[in-house]
């Protein structure tokens, strides 16, 4: 375990500023990439079970992933902490409701995208996504090509993306790239 | 968004994360250069990773075919069953109304449920030979018409399943599951956080072409809604130790060692300053008796203990707090 451990640094050390770069792109500041880099480097051991085929293309996506998770949980603090700013104190409860019911609206924008969705497109979201199958695997199991299956991929989560569009101007909106004090784009 | 982004860049940002799974050194660079060029993209990408997310977190009745059309020959019902106690299945139960299909296993699905007090233990026979050693706090989930499925929905329990290969034993919990492929394996679930450790045998984490096969001496750590899991090793004979009163840790934070000794006996231990925070690892052999464990673990982890009333307050030796 050492070795794949020690071998893993070297390529975290390695890839670092493109590491840094990916998080800041990602998260709009530098601060919080800092912070993402700092937790994948404490984790680093115990990420590094057994050898890992691409070890660069791993923490690349282990940094991704960790991105989107702080993406999501600063959209949460985002939200709650703007909503405390509008409404009177004591209140606090309502933005957790109001928020529940836009989390519960757009599940259900999601779920009815879905299922106008053709059957072998569902299968195909669900293999890719909920089953994490490589695209090979869907390609086999529903007799088409690996391209056929991106194209079905691609179609399904444009779908999703186009349903979601309603939720623009909300909830979602405040805590898009950009809100946390960087504008980085035009609101 | 304020302005909707240009489709060509949301059809890029969709292919660069279909892609990702197999990106090269050189992809993930282009990448990185593709969402600095311009804040749309970093947008469009961000939207993508989120609304991925929520599929990711669906439950299976929204990928099965809707009500009304026949169900395809295809596989989606071991999906369905397998995700009959997925996350959120009864908060969004009213949403998904009009997608729900019939669930396979619901008409003769016979589900209940047993709960464990804090300091209480209760182990359970399944008619089929597998044995459910739960722990006190916990709270799992049966099936009296399929014993092949069981969900913990928090609390500890160590599972001695007997295999069959052509139904395994699975384990759901939130949105995560781990099936048995011939085993002993402990389980704790707290909050969104779920423990796996397997003892004999071994057991898959997510069964799928790339869920992860854990072996013995082997424990994983996820969040749900999270996708990064932790690897790490632990010794075999340990792995659901808390029977036997042994609790071993390693590197776990205060907070979760006490959870566990809550869970256990029952005892209320309030940590302050950051202590909760500190990681502990060690053996820690236990007798049921808070006033003799408390002590004793106080002074392994080389912390003041006081007490007030039920509750034990550890906190660090002397020095103000940080």
């Amino acid at each position: 375990m050492t070795d794949d451990a020690d071998g893993l640094k070297a390529i975290f050390f390695e890839i670092r500023p493109m590491l840094l770069r990916l998080l800041v792109a990602r998260l709009g500041n530098t601060e919080d990439a800092e912070d993402t880099l700092q937790d994948m480097w404490f984790r680093i051991d115990q990420l590094a079970v057994g050898p890992i085929g691409q070890p660069a293309g791993f923490l690349y996506r282990v940094a991704a992933n960790l991105a989107t998770d702080r993406r999501i949980a600063n959209a949460r603090r985002g939200a709650r902490d703007t909503a405390w700013n509008d409404v009177q104190p004591m209140a606090e409860e309502i933005p957790d409701a109001e928020r529940t019911l836009i989390a519960r609206e757009k599940l259900d924008v999601v779920q009815n995208a879905m299922a106008d969705m053709p059957d072998r497109m569902r299968t195909a979201l669900r293999m890719f996504r909920v089953e994490q199958r490589p695209q090979r695997a869907i390609a086999d199991h529903l007799g088409i090509s690996v391209s056929g299956v991106e194209k079905l991929l691609q179609r399904a989560y444009r779908q999703i993306y186009q349903a979601c569009e309603i939720f623009s101007t909300d909830d979602d909106d405040r805590c898009r790239l950009g809100f946390e004090g960087k504008p980085n784009r035009e609101q | 968004m304020g302005d909707t982004a240009d489709r060509a860049v949301i059809d890029r940002a969709i292919d660069w994360h279909l892609r990702q799974a197999e990106m090269d050194e050189d992809a993930w660079g282009a990448f990185v250069a593709w969402l600095e060029a311009d804040p749309a993209h970093a947008a469009a990408y961000d939207r993508v990773a989120r609304i991925d997310r929520t599929v990711a977190d669906l439950p299976a009745a929204a990928f099965s075919p809707p009500q009304g059309i026949a169900r395809a020959a295809n596989d989606d019902q071991p999906a369905a069953r397998r995700w009959l106690w997925g996350a959120g299945a009864a908060t969004v139960a009213a949403a998904i109304a009009l997608v729900v299909a019939p669930m396979a296993l619901a008409p003769s699905a016979a589900p209940y449920e047993i709960n464990t007090a804090p300091g209480q233990r209760q182990t359970v026979a399944l008619a089929d030979g597998t044995r459910i050693d739960l722990s006190g706090g916990s709270r799992l989930k049966l099936d009296r018409n399929d014993t092949r499925v069981a969900a913990l929905e928090s609390g500890e329990a160590t599972f001695t399943v007997r295999h069959d290969e052509r139904t395994p034993f699975t384990l759901r919990s939130g949105s995560l599951s781990v099936q048995d492929l011939g085993t002993v394996f402990n389980v704790v679930r707290s909050g969104q956080r779920l423990d796996v450790q397997v003892a004999e045998g071994s057991v898959m984490f997510q069964p799928g072409a790339e869920g992860i096969v854990l072996k013995p001496g082997k424990a994983l750590t996820v969040r749900e809604g999270s996708h990064t899991v932790t690897l790490s090793d632990v010794s075999a004979a340990d792995v659901g130790g808390w029977r036997a009163n042994r609790l071993s840790f390693s590197g776990e934070p205060l907070g979760t060692v006490f959870e566990a000794v809550h869970r256990l006996y029952g005892t209320q231990v309030r940590l302050t300053g950051d202590l909760s925070t500190q990681p502990f690892t060690g053996m820690v052999e236990m007798t049921g008796i808070a006033a003799r464990d408390i002590p004793h673990m106080a002074a392994l982890i080389g912390v003041e203990w006081r007490r007030n009333g039920d509750t034990w307050i550890l906190s660090r030796r002397g020095t103000a707090s940080r």
